[in-house]
Parts: C-alpha cells; structure tokens; sequence
C-alpha cells in the first residue's frame, strides 16, 4: 500500500482528537463525580436514573409530610391529654361536692368547676402552626359561619345565656366547625384520616361533654329557686344522686377522651414506622441510584491518567510522523 | 545525417524529461491539495527510422498523462461523506436539545413538576397556610417558565435548521451551476488539452464531494466526459443543464404543521419536483425541522416538541379539572369560583404558552385546594392533585415522572445513535479515504525520485544535444 502525506497526518489528526475528547470526558467525570454526563451516555440507563430519582425525592417529601404530621400527632396529644386531664379534675370536684364537709362551699366548687369549663374550651380551641385542631376542616375563623350569636372567632366558645329552669347559669358552649375528617396522602400509595373530630371529644355536635359540665355546674352552683348557693346551702339527696349520674357520665366521656388519646399515639407511632420504612428504601434507593449513575473515581481516574500518558505519548509520535522526506538528504 | 538525428533525439528527450519534471513538480506543490489527484507521465518511443538499412529508435515522447483517479472510491467516499455529515448534524443538534433540556440534571423538568407536585401534598398537611400556599405558586411560576423556556429553545433550534437549509440551498444551487460550468469546460478542453480536461475532472470530483456533504447523490458519466447528479432518483444535473433548488414551506391549515421541503425547477419549463434526500446535511435538518422539533408532527414519528406539549398539557389539564371545582380559602359557596391553576384553560396547552392563571396569581388564598366552600382545613384538592404523581392514567399509562423518564430515554437513545453513527460513518470515511489516499495521494519520496529520474534524464539529454553538436562541428571544419 502507498503511504501519502494525508494518508500518514489525515488518521493522526482523527486519533489525536479522540484521545483528547477521551480524556476531557474522564476529567468531567471525575470533577463531577457522575458517570452519566451527557443523554447519549448510557441511554439504557436514563429513565432507570431518572425514575429512581424521582421516587427518592417524592420519598423525601413524604418524610416531611410525616414529620410534619407527627408533630401534630403529638401537638393533639397534648391537648387531649390535658383536657382529659381537666375532666378528671371535675370528676374529682364532683364527688368531693358529695361529700358532708364540703357542702358548705358548693358555690366555691361551682366556680372552680366553671373556671375548669373555661381551660377545657381553651384547650378545645388549640391550633397547630395556626390551624385549629379540633374544628373538622373549619380550620381558621373566617370559614365560621357569621350568623351564630358568637362573640369571638374561635370554634368552641362559651355562651352566657338567659338563666332558665332547666339551664340556671344560662351557660352554653357552642361549636363552630365541623366534623369532617382531614385526610392525609403519607405514601405513594395510602392516605389516613388526621385529625380528631369535635364530636369524638365531646360526643354529639362536639358539645355533649360540655352540657354534661354545666349540668355539674348548675347543680353545684344554684338552689332549685335559681339563687346561687350559700354557705348553709347543701345538696339534697335527689340532687346528690343527679351529681351521681353526671358524675358518671364525665367519667365515661374521660374514659372515651383516653381511648381517642391513644388512638391518637397510636396513629404517631404508626407514621413514625412508615417514616422509618420510607427513610430506609430512600438508602436503598439513593444506593441503587449511585451504582447507576455515580463514577468508579478509581477506575475513572486510572483511566484519566491512562489518557494523560496516551496524549503524551500520541503527541510524541506525531512529531516523528511528520518526518523527514527524501528531499532532506538530495544535496 | 546521424549528427542532426542525434540532435532531434536529444530534443525530444528533452521535452519529455522536462514535461516529466513538470508533472512532478505539479504533484510535489498540490501534495496538500484537498481531492488532487496524482499524475504521471508516461512516456513511449517514437516511431523508429530506416538508417543504413536498419531500423533505429527516434528517440521518446509523452504518451499519456496518467491520472489516478478511482470513480469506484470516489463514489463510496461520497456516499460515506453524506452519511458522516448526517451524523455530525444529528448530533450537534442532539447536543443543542440537551443542553435546552438541560438533562441529566438534579433540576430538570422532571424534577422542578415532582416538587411542584409534593407541594400540594404538603400543603394538605396545612391547606389555610398562606406561606405554603404562596410557596406552591412560586413552584408553579418556576415550572411554567421551564415548560416556556424548553419549548422555546426546541423552536429556536427549528428555526436554526430552517436558516441553515436556506444557506444549504443556496451553497447547493451553487455548486450545481459550478458543476454544471466544469461539465461545460470538460467537453471543450477534452478536444484540446488532456492535461486541462483533468485537472477539471479533479476540480469537478471535489465539487461533487462539497455537494455529496449536502445530500446523498448519484453520479452517472456520459461519454463526452460530463456528470449526470441524482438525488434519491432525481436528476438535479443532467450533463450541461442545471437545475435550481427551493425551500419551500407549506402550512397544513387544519393542523397548523409547518413542512419544509425541496423543489426542483426544472430549467426548461419551470415544471416543479419534491426532492426528498436521504442523507447529507440537507436531509438532516429537514428530519428535525418536519419532525424531531416539530410540535404539530402528525406522522406519528417520535417528536420531542410534541411530547413535551403533552406532558405540559396533561399536567395543566389534569390540575385544572380539579382546581375549578374547588373553593378558595375565603370561598362561602355554595358554587365553585371556576377557578384554574394554569392558563390557557382552553383547548389544547402548548409548553411555550402555560402560565399561572390571572385568577390566582397574586391570591395564594384563592387557590382551590378545598373540595367544600368555608372549609379552609379542607384538603380534598390538594391531595387529589398530589397523587397526580402516582397516577399512571396521567398519560398513555404512566405517571409524569415515568412519561418523562422514558420520554428522555428516546432522547438519549436518539442522541446515543446519533454519536455512535458518527463514529461508524468516520471510521468507514477514513478508511476509504485512506485507501484513495494510497492511489491517489501525493508521496514526496517517490515525487523526489521521479524529480531525480527526469533531472538526470534531462542531463544526459543535454550531453545527448552536445555530442551531437561537436559531432557537426567535426564534419563542418572537415574541409579547413
């Protein structure tokens, strides 16, 4: 075969090009650290990469969500656990207003009882990053509705009514949200119910509790005729055993308040496993996601120096190719 | 007698030995000229001469300019130049698309629509948060203007192929009236001078192989020496005549498609033809103008325009069939407000026009998340919008990272042929350039022998002429 000078520089020039286009790769690859540098890289590797990148950033969203929602978990723990605790508190005050040594101090009790009613609406009323806990999807005071005779913008509030025969305080609490359940997506697939509704606090209409409290009240704090109890007013028995009954009652909404209390916890712990799972495929996946898509830095970068001697190397020999000619050495 | 035909000899020697040098010296200073082909000459001895009754040579002249040039290799060079300049097009503009995609990335499309997405998901955690809520619409402003810059890169590297189709064309127009011009000067210098007529021949192969970069051709040779050009069994050039090429765009008016496509005018009665070339720059820029980059394609070929517009679509629709039946954290009902995410809300959404509705804009709290009117803690929108990400009914039966993901998979596969078919088509280039090269290439060292040959031909010729004139001076002072 005859050796021209284009078929000598034409084949150096193409594979001087490549060794340098090889080692300019190598160099990306190791400064970045990724294999895949380019859409024409590893095309069978693309959507894989993509997908799993993906799905690790949707996991990692749901993780937020979960913590996020943990906290409220807990933020209604609290609550009911105080609330619960102030029932039991008015239990207690219940019975002690049976009891002969306290009867001269039933007006005291009534408004120690009252002053109890008061907490409970307020810890009714609680809100987590501003939103209230346990008004349904009623959720901020502009969605009440204006026509209730409320007075604030919270969803459980207080009443001072007129006095009547079956109600002598004329208190009454009413409740502005609603009982609609607040749904959650915590994974790709499944979504849970959050909150914890008025009427499974506070029984029907999320005011039941608070009638059975201001029944209690009443009859501590008023006489049959409507005046308020002195110091030589006692409870009749007919009245003892209508304290009894209410008595009862409260316990049985405490009972209930402490069945939803770890209902509540049970719900933490549960989305504090699924957490967990999620944060433990996210390993798994980034790890997965790596193999695909990180570079070998050893094998890259004994490839890199592999392409540094070769251009060296290439460069030396391009200085030979272009040799002399015959006509070098014609005097 | 003998000493004038000595000298007759020597001066036929010494014009062939002088052509020789000529030819080698012509070789040596074209040895870097692209598409030269080597010459030689070859000499043969001249008729010869009865002298004493015996036949003697006359001496030599040049017989034949020898050129090397191989219409086989030409060919498959050329076929192979179209391929290779297919290839570098394709993958250029591969390169431009992926640099507009700006993928493989951690912040891509793909990416910036899941965040937009997970937002609604968080925000069902706390749907009456005005900052969530102004969060979710700087996610869908950042979103939007990624869908509008995607798309409006894609067009502008369309609008990038349709200008350099029109440079084609004319750089194609061009080249047919030169070569049309050569096959002219072939025929007239074919009855003068062989020389002339193939350093025209070489001339006319290296504008057959400019034009071979274009679009693949056919070349047929008539016997007077000129070239007939085929393009896809269209005649572009038939011997002395010429035809002129046009780009021309059509516009479908039901679809709106635009299509480029060549036009032959024929010379002698303006009568036009499409040419559809296979290969070559020309044909590539014409693929991804009628078809890669062409957001209305309807050949059902892979369209990255096109699918982008619809997974753009698909989200808009898909989150504006639920957001307008949804109420705003202020809304009392008892209807929905009809309010939309994303504008247009009409029709079909094409990536380069979604936008943030007007309705929504600067109101976070009005963004419809809740499914009831007065129930800002309802999140029934939010959450039937964050599972748009799981949803495989989203577009045909995958969810949008999954539509995506394989969407950038076809990229990928597209731009992975692109440089592997270079690579090929180079590879098979060199080769066949190589293997030319050693026919018709210039060697300096076999240039510097011949040099040498025909110099000391040239000298001995010299002597030849001397002899022979001291052989006449003898005889004429035979007399003195």
């Amino acid at each position: 075969m005859r050796v021209t000078q284009f078929s000598v520089i034409n084949p150096y020039k193409q594979n001087l090009e490549e060794v340098q286009n090889r080692r300019f790769k190598n160099q990306i690859k190791m400064s970045t650290g990724k294999e895949i540098i380019g859409l024409g890289d590893a095309p069978e590797k693309i959507p894989d990469v993509k997908k799993i990148s993906a799905l690790i950033q949707q996991n990692e969203d749901y993780l937020r969500i979960l913590d996020d929602q943990i906290g409220q978990f807990q933020q209604t723990e609290n609550y009911l656990q105080a609330i619960s605790d102030k029932m039991e508190k008015i239990r207690q005050l219940a019975i002690d207003g049976t009891q002969v040594g306290n009867m001269g101090n039933l007006s005291v009790l009534g408004n120690y009882i009252k002053g109890i009613i008061t907490d409970i609406i307020r810890d009714a009323n609680a809100d987590y990053n501003g939103s209230f806990l346990f008004a349904g999807t009623k959720t901020k005071s502009q969605s009440f509705d204006p026509n209730l005779p409320n007075s604030n913008d919270m969803p459980f509030e207080l009443i001072e009514g007129e006095s009547t025969a079956q109600n002598r305080s004329g208190l009454s609490v009413i409740f502005k949200g609603n009982q609609e359940a607040r749904i959650l997506n915590k994974d790709q697939k499944t979504s849970e119910k959050v909150n914890t509704t008025a009427d499974e606090i506070f029984g029907e209409n999320g005011t039941e509790v608070f009638s059975a409290l201001i029944d209690l009240y009443n009859l501590v704090m008023f006489n049959e005729d409507g005046t308020t109890r002195g110091p030589n007013d006692v409870l009749r028995v007919d009245e003892v055993e209508k304290l009894n009954k209410i008595q009862e009652k409260i316990a049985s909404f405490s009972y209930k308040i402490n069945q939803i209390t770890s209902r509540n916890g049970g719900r933490a712990n549960r989305f504090q496993i699924l957490r967990d799972q999620i944060y433990e495929e996210n390993n798994r996946l980034k790890e997965f996601l790596s193999q695909k898509n990180d570079a070998d830095i050893a094998k890259t970068a004994l490839e890199l120096s592999k392409d540094e001697y070769a251009l060296q190397y290439s460069l030396q020999v391009g200085g030979r190719i272009l040799q002399n000619s015959l006509f070098d050495f014609l005097k | 007698m003998a000493g004038f035909y000595s000298l007759e000899i020597g001066k036929r020697a010494l014009l062939a030995q002088r052509f020789g040098i000529d030819i080698t010296s012509n070789n040596i200073s074209n040895v870097n000229t692209p598409g030269y082909s080597r010459r030689t000459s070859i000499l043969t001895e001249t008729d010869p001469s009865k002298s004493q009754n015996q036949y003697i040579g006359t001496g030599t002249k040049v017989a034949l300019l020898q050129n090397f040039r191989s219409e086989l290799l030409d060919k498959e060079v050329r076929t192979a130049n179209s391929q290779v300049r297919s290839m570098q097009i394709e993958q250029d503009l591969y390169q431009k698309i992926d640099a507009v995609l700006a993928e493989p990335s951690e912040n891509g499309l793909n990416e910036l629509t899941n965040k937009f997405l997970s937002t609604f998901n968080n925000l069902a955690l706390i749907p009456d948060d005005i900052a969530q809520r102004q969060f979710l619409l700087e996610q869908a402003h950042t979103l939007a203007e990624r869908f509008n810059s995607t798309a409006n890169g894609l067009s502008e590297i369309r609008n990038d192929t349709k200008f350099s189709l029109n440079q084609q064309i004319q750089n194609a127009n061009k080249l047919i009236q030169e070569i049309v011009e050569l096959n002219k000067s072939i025929v007239n210098s074919k009855a003068q001078t062989n020389s002339e007529a193939q350093t025209l021949v070489d001339k006319r192969a290296t504008k057959l192989e400019e034009l071979s970069n274009l679009f693949g051709i056919n070349v047929s040779y008539n016997e007077d020496g000129t070239a007939n050009v085929f393009v896809n069994g269209t005649n572009i050039i038939t011997s002395q005549v010429g035809s002129f090429l046009k780009l021309n765009e059509s516009v479908n008016n039901a679809t709106g498609e635009k299509t480029l496509e060549i036009l032959k005018i024929n010379p002698e009665n303006q009568s036009t033809t499409i040419i559809t070339p296979q290969s070559g720059e020309i044909a590539t820029n014409l693929k991804f103008y009628n078809i890669v980059l062409d957001d209305k394609e309807s050949s059902n070929s892979f369209s990255i325009a096109k699918q982008l517009d619809e997974f753009a679509n698909a989200l808009v629709q898909s989150i504006n069939s639920k957001t307008i039946t949804g109420y705003g954290i202020n809304d009392k009902g008892p209807q929905p407000p009809g309010r939309t995410f994303f504008e247009p809300n009409i029709g079909y959404v094409s990536a380069s026009l979604i936008k943030v509705s007007k309705d929504i804009e600067d109101k976070p709290e009005d963004i419809p998340l809740s499914s009831k009117p007065a129930e800002p803690g309802n999140n029934d929108i939010a959450r039937a919008i964050g599972r748009i990400l799981e949803d495989r009914s989203f577009l045909d039966g995958q969810n949008p990272s999954e539509f995506y993901a394989n969407f950038l998979g076809k990229v990928s596969y597209a731009t992975s042929e692109a440089i592997n078919g270079l690579n090929t088509s180079k590879l098979i280039q060199s080769q066949l350039e190589t293997q030319r090269e050693s026919l018709i290439g210039v060697n300096l060292d076999e240039e510097a022998i011949s040099l040498i040959k025909f110099q000391k031909a040239f000298e001995a010729a010299s002597r030849v002429i001397n002899t022979a004139n001291e052989m006449l001076n003898t005889i004429i002072n035979l007399g003195r």
